[in-house]
């Protein structure tokens, strides 16, 4: 430990009556949110409306599709109600499953790690639309939480104007305890670099209370929830 | 039952009215009343300041003067506040009176809370004809929770229209000594309470700590409004002569 | 050594009385505010065991803060992050410096950060020729204007769309026309260019997590994910309280915070960050630095009081709810951290209870802010707590002390108050007409320059209760 560290930690143990920095974990009572939390069922049985409710009151648009062809169709109808003519989408195997947009007329990049770092950036500050997965999807607050990693680039769902997430319906929790659970079991050495919570699109009050979608993130942010249940 | 007045100086000093219309409604409700006349003042504002030996010495009036009381009514919620929250505090390094402010604590009530918790009255057979407002004082509000019995004793006054207060929560902008060492802040604060209350249209405001009202009162006559301010046992007093040629309208 | 104003509280405090247009603005912004937390809170429900559970983890950390943030630093130095545990705001400055200068950075991005504003970054970096851009939309418009902030949550709400718009012309270089989506578009646009080639990007810190090392960044606009995803190298600094011990710990701060804050139920972005990027990622930051700050907040840790002001989470309800905040605005306090809670921990942070502790009496006690604290801080008691001090300090102006003096003279002993009371109804009378006193001498001329103050009736409540009897 650095010596800074250590005359730093020492002051503070000292404010708080100790001679040494506490070393050993202290005891705690209550961890976490209050117990009625768990137990608390949320529509245990749609997660689906629940989920739709709370992102389209934010102005988001949520679709479920029953198989692969009608997410990629989903996918299409949006593509060209917005007039898109570049897409930048997550290299991911999941969502490479379930999405296939190689279609004459779109520009379509693929956040590859193989490619140059300088290059994907600028392929997303042109895409019109930015298509990811997401790992969790939460019902309670209409929120996405997409896991970083290899091919699953923060840009895509940061740079363009139209924010797509993607995911089954299998992937919906109710609230973001599941999600902290099994970010506590994964261990600090397995967790992705950045794990983002997304609600809904880009905004702020800063101008006279006035609300202004879009600022610096997407203006937009729409789903497609594939059936898998 | 017996209970003791703990009239609270500013009652004392200025609204001393008030206090008897408070005894008439406890003696009407079959309490004996006494006046222990140790008592001067709570020293809020001395403890306000900082300057808390002031506030030991006279906060001792008070501790001295209702040792042997079964219950304490003050028409005030601010005193009452400073006792249970910080005597405590104040007399941390007395055990005696720390101790008996704490057995004081324990047996002093608001007015309204006194009439509708203790009591368990909460019709007095009022009745006042006219639109009522009601400012909630803070102490007595955040920190004593009385508002549920002021409503309870308001809803029970026949012909009194209720009239919810815009914003009601905002304090007054009194303060104790804040009034006078920050006026400029307190006047804005005044003004804005002052111009809900007058866009209530209402023929009374009622409150239940006249530190307040004083405040209120004060901007209202210096604006103009000719608005019957009340303390809550006057409202109520009131309410129980009417018809009674007797009772003077409160020119204040 | 902290810029002190020329102008003490009070005068500071007319000023901002005396402009209207901020306090119409500044209403008009916290009653939404505190309104839709209401509605946040109703429709969450609990509110109060929520509160409970948030102070309860708040506490724990600070009192256990020595071993979490060894805990942290731990696991931020494991996933190959940089901590500097730096005990002032010199120290802090000097730190980012030399991390700018190692990468020969020309240009900084920051996203909102308070702490950074406590340490005066943005002039040290001005002064080393690096172009420090603020890319929150609020504090790039208060950068434009030369202002610093005057609410946590909006800080620019004193500024009109006006005035932003001609902020925006002046930079654009042609007229931007004042309409919300023209002003954000511009916004967007200039900052867009910054993201793309800034060079290290430095952020605040909502929540450090002990037990992974991690980042939290709690956001709505996506410029502090520009920020931790763009440049090389990511700089958070944090005040060294910032911090919880578990995710799950997190999640309850998250649940209270952006409803607090703003009415959400979660902001439109939380960040997480772990670490820097994994070896076959493209974006996010190559090399980070954690900045662990003192500053003054272990003097507070040291008091069992005024530790507890150190469980904030800078929501900006009590800004909200506070009636002095909605008439003088937040630059009347002068202080980075304004409102009620800053009322209390400038003093404390600054160590100057003279001066500085002026703030603990732009306050009337009223309490709201207590009663809207998510981690249930007695703000108004640590103001209460505050004024002792500096009058034990022997900060009390002597008329004040001298006045006291005399109240308690008459106030302790019943014959002396009645005498009291008998010469102040007598020296009255020339002041009195028609029951008040509408024009009194100092300092009665500060309660009537504005409002009547009563007379006294002549006899007191114990007379009356005497002659009944």
């Amino acid at each position: 430990m650095a010596i800074d560290e250590r005359n730093f930690l020492k002051t503070i143990a000292k404010s708080l009556g100790r001679t040494e920095p506490l070393a050993k974990a202290p005891k705690r009572n209550e961890a976490g949110p209050p117990s009625f939390w768990q137990e608390q069922k949320f529509e245990a049985n749609d997660p689906f409306d629940f989920f739709k409710k709370n992102l389209e009151a934010l102005t988001g648009r949520v679709e479920l599709a029953a198989s692969a062809d009608e997410a990629n169709r989903i996918i299409e109808d949006w593509l060209r109600e917005l007039k898109a003519q570049s897409v930048i989408m997550w290299d991911h195997p999941e969502l490479k499953k379930y999405i296939k947009l190689e279609m004459s007329g779109i520009k379509l990049d693929y956040w590859s790690p193989s490619r140059d770092e300088n290059q994907l950036v600028a392929a997303a500050e042109q895409a019109d639309v930015g298509i990811t997965w997401a790992d969790y999807a939460i019902g309670y607050s209409g929120t996405v939480a997409l896991l970083c990693g290899p091919g699953k680039g923060r840009s895509v769902s940061l740079l363009p104007h139209t924010h797509i997430a993607v995911f089954l319906k299998s992937n919906l929790v109710p609230t973001m305890s599941s999600i902290m659970h099994d970010l506590t079991r994964f261990g600090t050495e397995k967790l992705p670099s950045v794990i983002d919570f997304i609600t809904g699109p880009s905004r702020t009050s800063d101008i006279e209370m006035d609300l202004s979608i879009g600022v610096h993130g997407p203006f937009r942010v729409w789903t497609v929830i594939i059936d898998d249940q | 039952m017996k209970a003791s007045i703990f009239i609270t100086c500013i009652c004392d000093m200025f609204y001393p009215q008030v206090g008897e219309a408070m005894c008439r409604i406890l003696e009407h409700s079959g309490i004996q009343l006494d006046f222990p006349e140790q008592q001067i003042c709570c020293g809020q504002p001395a403890l306000n300041s900082g300057q808390w030996d002031d506030a030991r010495e006279v906060g001792r009036t008070v501790l001295k003067a209702f040792k042997n009381s079964e219950y304490v009514v003050a028409p005030a919620g601010s005193c009452i506040s400073a006792i249970r929250e910080y005597f405590p505090v104040l007399y941390e390094k007395e055990p005696g009176n720390r101790a008996i402010s704490e057995e004081l604590s324990a047996k002093l009530f608001e007015f309204s809370e006194f009439v509708v918790k203790i009591l368990k009255i909460e019709d007095l057979g009022s009745t006042l004809p006219g639109k009522v407002t009601y400012h909630p004082s803070c102490h007595s509000s955040r920190l004593l929770g009385i508002d549920p019995y002021v409503h309870a004793l308001l809803r029970n006054v026949k012909g009194l229209e209720y009239i919810e207060l815009p914003q009601a929560e905002n304090c007054c902008g009194f303060g104790g000594t804040f009034s006078v060492k920050m006026p400029e802040i307190s006047e804005a604060m005044v003004d804005e309470k002052v111009t809900s209350i007058v866009k209530t249209r209402a023929d009374i405001l009622v409150g239940t700590d006249m530190s307040c009202l004083m405040n209120i009162t004060g901007r209202l006559r210096k604006q103009g409004s000719s608005m019957k301010v009340m303390h809550i046992a006057e409202l109520l007093d009131e309410g129980m002569n009417y018809g009674a040629q007797t009772r003077l309208t409160f020119a204040r | 050594m902290e810029h002190r104003p020329d102008l003490h509280l009070r005068d500071r405090a007319r000023n901002g009385v005396q402009d209207t247009q901020m306090r119409q603005a500044i209403q008009k912004a916290v009653d939404r505010l505190s309104s839709n937390k209401a509605k946040a809170a109703q429709e969450l429900g609990n509110w109060d065991a929520w509160r409970e559970q948030g102070k309860r983890i708040r506490k724990h950390t600070i009192e256990n803060l020595d071993y979490y943030l060894a805990q942290l630093a731990e696991n931020v130095r494991k996933s190959g992050g940089f901590v500097h545990f730096v005990p002032t705001a010199a120290e802090a400055r000097q730190v980012v410096l030399d991390i700018c200068k190692k990468h020969n950075a020309k240009m900084v991005i920051k996203s909102k950060s308070m702490v950074s504003e406590e340490i005066h970054l943005n002039p040290a970096l001005e002064h080393a020729g690096i172009e420090a851009v603020e890319t929150d939309l609020a504090e790039y418009i208060l950068q434009l204007a030369g202002e610093p902030p005057s609410h946590i949550i909006v800080p620019a709400i004193h500024k009109n769309r006006r005035q932003i718009a001609e902020l925006f012309s002046k930079v654009a270089g042609h007229p931007v026309e004042s309409d919300t989506p023209s002003l954000t578009a511009f916004a967007r646009k200039i900052l867009r260019k910054k993201f793309l080639t800034a060079d290290v990007g430095i952020t605040g810190c909502n929540f450090a997590v002990a037990q992974t090392g991690s980042v939290t960044l709690v956001t709505n606009e996506g410029n502090a994910r520009l920020t931790t995803s763009l440049p090389k190298v990511l700089i958070s600094i944090m005040g060294m309280e910032r911090i919880v011990p578990t995710f799950e710990d997190l999640e309850v701060l998250l649940t209270l915070l952006p409803r607090s804050a703003t009415g959400q139920k979660l902001t439109s972005y939380v960040s997480v960050i772990n670490k820097t990027r994994n070896v076959d990622e493209k974006d996010g930051a190559k090399e980070f630095h954690l900045l662990i700050l003192d500053n003054g907040r272990s003097r507070m840790l040291e008091d069992d009081e005024f530790r507890q002001a150190l469980h904030c989470i800078r929501c900006g309800a009590c800004f909200n709810v506070c009636p002095v905040y909605r008439q003088i605005g937040g630059h009347a306090y002068a202080s980075v951290y304004g409102g009620p809670i800053g009322s209390v921990i400038t003093p404390l942070l600054l160590n100057d209870l003279d001066f500085w502790g002026e703030l603990a009496y732009a306050s009337s006690l009223c309490a709201a802010c207590s009663s809207s604290c998510p981690v249930k801080i007695p703000l108004h008691d640590l103001l209460l707590a505050l004024r002792h001090r500096r009058a034990e300090a022997g900060y009390t102006p002597f008329l004040e002390k001298t006045a006291f003096n005399l109240w308690r003279r008459f106030f302790k002993l019943p014959a002396a108050y009645k005498f009291a009371m008998k010469m102040a109804s007598i020296g009255q009378k020339p002041f009195v007409t028609n029951g008040f006193i509408k024009a009194g001498p100092p300092p009665l001329s500060n309660w009537t320059n504005s409002r009547y103050f009563p007379a006294l009736p002549g006899e007191t409540f114990r007379d009356r209760w005497r002659e009944k009897q």
